[in-house]
């Protein structure tokens, strides 16, 4: 939480939703790892591991939609003039 | 090992921006085919994951090959958007009528017709919600990545394998909590709004002046 606040900060608040996706989908990569290879082979944990890979799942996927494609292009652009960005 | 450094700037540039793009539109592909896959039995689901997926790729293919002309027709946004819209009553139907546990308690009972969410249905509206955002997608795609025919190459196998994990992550935790089906519906409400919003002042020119 403290490291998403960072982030809100830090970044320009024109990529924060797609940077935001993009942690929401890594963490529904490392539930959906969990689910398959439970660290501890007695608890039973899967299902619940499964239901949180979807739910970041879910919610990265509406923040990629909510936010916009036009800013991130141009944050990647190496060189060159960047016009300017909503923030 | 691939070695970066071999690659052009502009390429991984691209290839970044194609990774980005994917990632933010590949998203309500994932979330309308979850939708639709949830109500089936598992390996129904699967079945219908594969077709949407086939179906998303077949679609941005043949857009692809025709971004040029499409770009001149005034209001295909509007009629995305509009079909869209349709979609979303359908499974706005079908989140409303009895889920599998209620049809197969139904049918001990001894109830004679019970609605149920089948397969055609579902690969159905996964199809036609295809057909109005992948147009999106490849405009998108097509624009960051002209110069570098690879990073477009790319950019397709990796929205292919990014919709098939998210549908079937999102399908999983659909079917568990029934409840959640709205969330996604309400998201794929706001995509096809804002496509007819979109849609709507691309084509006001033409009509009003």
């Amino acid at each position: 939480m403290v490291a998403l606040a960072i982030f809100v900060l830090v970044l320009p608040h024109s990529v924060v939703l797609p940077v935001f996706s993009l942690w929401a989908l890594s963490a529904a990569a490392c539930a959906a790892l969990l689910a398959i290879f439970p660290l501890r082979r007695r608890t039973s944990y899967a299902g619940a591991a499964w239901d949180m890979a979807g739910a970041f799942t879910l919610v990265g996927c509406a923040a990629a939609i909510l936010g916009e494609i036009e800013p991130i292009i141009e944050f990647i652009r190496p060189s060159g003039p960047r016009s300017k960005v909503n923030d | 090992m691939i070695d970066l450094s071999m690659l052009p700037q502009g390429a991984i540039t691209a290839i970044l921006q194609v990774i980005m793009i994917d990632l933010v539109l590949a998203g309500d592909n994932a979330v309308v085919i979850g939708l639709a896959a949830a109500g089936l039995p598992p390996p129904q689901r699967s079945k219908a994951i594969l077709v949407g997926i086939i179906a998303a790729t077949a679609l941005r293919l043949a857009f692809a090959a025709i971004a040029v002309e499409l770009l001149e027709i005034a209001g295909l946004l509007l009629a995305g958007g509009i079909l869209l819209l349709w979609v979303c009553w359908k499974m706005w139907r079908d989140l409303r009528g009895p889920g599998p546990e209620d049809t197969e308690a139904a049918l001990t009972k001894g109830e004679a017709h019970v609605p149920q969410k089948t397969f055609a249905r579902a690969a159905w509206q996964i199809v036609v919600a295809d057909v109005s955002m992948s147009l999106d997608n490849v405009l998108a795609v097509a624009g960051a990545a002209r110069d570098h025919p690879y990073a477009l190459i790319f950019g397709l196998g990796l929205s292919i394998v990014l919709m098939g994990v998210a549908a079937t992550f999102i399908a999983r935790l659909l079917n568990r909590h029934r409840w959640i089906a709205y969330v996604g519906l309400a998201i794929i409400l706001y995509v096809s709004l804002e496509m007819i919003w979109r849609g709507f002042w691309e084509i006001e020119p033409h009509v009003f002046g």
